[in-house]
């Protein structure tokens, strides 16, 4: 550096230490306020993060559990990173009041109205610092916030509906448990679908169908459920609704429904 | 500030200029696992073995002459087989249709085409066939 920068300018002025003073009070500050609000903010996004990553976990989950539903593999294990909370399962067949599970009217062939109910049961994440409950139940991936309305739908199950051959395809998946788990850390699922599925119906002829859902007391996914139902993934024009939490489908010529039961054996 | 040195500025700069690469290298690596995953799925979910399947058990039947005795009971059967095996292993909708009039012929075969159609809720998929009869 020059002695005087800009010629003629007198330097008598400038003091080492006072310079070094105020950039050290800058420094300071600094440190001050992203300690004092940066670093709240920070956590704030930790959370929000944990809930992206174990969304994307649940999204993991499900596709195993299509890999052993839809393709017919016995076993499976799915090892994942539990951030923020934890993970529980719920049997299907719990019959207090926090069960949730899916009913179906159809006709037979013989003509009668049949009336099918199929428990969900579910492999639930619960957020500890935010308030977030990700639910892989009946093969779809669902959100809600334990204390706001509403629920979105993460990932869509594959219940489909050929236009060609008027079809409408149902997959109801059961998740059993014999004891009540839970895990977070390192978790290590092993699901097992020993049972064959069961087609439940296979029916034609022209018909309408109901599907209501019952949601839980307090895990409720049911605006999720209506938004995939009455939204054009399923049927151009969606599901009519007809009730509460009641949807009728449109005329179709074949029905088929089938079952998975699938077996948490450890997490 | 007499004694400063500011030569070394450029240093200063390269370190902005790595820090800057990393975070935005860090942000498309955040993006990776979502699309390896999707696609990845994509290519495996593709039911060709499926579909192979379904047209090597057709083509048979649509080998058959016009006035074969039964016809029409023989692909009826057929249809419902197909259609029942195709649900019960692969989840799929299936359903066939023959034309045995397509007046494509060279000098040794005559082509009959088989329709397909196979939907498993993620691959809707439709082929036309020629099958080749001897003529």
């Amino acid at each position: 550096m020059k002695r005087n920068w800009v010629k003629g300018m007198n330097d008598d002025g400038v003091s080492e230490a006072i310079g070094f003073i105020l950039i050290f009070t800058i420094v300071v500050l600094g440190i001050t306020i992203v300690t004092l609000y940066g670093y709240p903010l920070l956590q704030q996004s930790q959370i929000g993060s944990d809930e992206r990553i174990m969304e994307q976990n649940m999204i993991t989950l499900q596709n195993d559990l299509k890999i052993l539903t839809l393709s017919n593999v016995p076993y499976r294990d799915t090892t994942m990173g539990i951030s923020g909370g934890s993970i529980f399962v719920l049997d299907s067949n719990r019959t207090d009041a926090d069960n949730h599970y899916f009913q179906v009217w159809y006709n037979n062939n013989t003509g009668a109205w049949v009336n099918e109910t199929f428990s969900l049961g579910a492999l639930r994440f619960i957020s500890s610092q935010g308030q977030a409950a990700i639910s892989v139940e009946n093969g779809a991936v669902v959100k809600r916030y334990q204390d706001a309305e509403g629920s979105t739908m993460v990932a869509d199950p594959r219940w489909f509906y050929d236009a060609s051959e008027d079809a409408l395809v149902l997959f109801f998946t059961e998740i059993e448990a014999d004891d009540a788990m839970s895990g977070d850390g390192i978790a290590n699922i092993q699901m097992s679908m020993l049972d064959p599925p069961e087609v439940v119906a296979d029916v034609t002829g022209s018909q309408t169908i109901i599907i209501e859902y019952f949601p839980d007391n307090t895990f409720d996914y049911s605006t999720a459920w209506k938004n995939y139902l009455m939204g054009s993934t399923i049927v151009e024009g969606g599901f009519t609704p007809d009730g509460d939490n009641r949807y009728r489908s449109p005329n179709v010529s074949r029905l088929v429904i089938k079952k998975y039961t699938v077996k948490i054996e450890r997490i | 500030m007499e004694s400063l040195d500011d030569e070394g500025q450029w240093i200063v700069l390269m370190g902005v200029v790595v820090a800057t690469g990393m975070f935005i290298l860090a942000i498309i690596i955040n993006q990776a696992p979502m699309v390896g995953q999707s696609t990845a799925e994509a290519v495996l979910e593709f039911p060709k073995n499926e579909i192979q399947d379904i047209r090597y058990h057709l083509a048979p039947i649509a080998q058959l002459d016009a006035n074969t005795t039964g016809l029409i009971d023989k692909e009826n059967k057929m249809r419902a087989d197909m259609q029942a095996l195709s649900m019960a292993r692969n989840n799929a909708v299936m359903d066939f249709d023959i034309d045995r009039n397509t007046g494509f012929e060279d000098l040794f075969y005559q082509y009959n085409r088989l329709d397909i159609h196979y939907n498993n809720g993620v691959t809707t998929y439709d082929e036309e066939y020629s099958v080749p009869v001897r003529l």
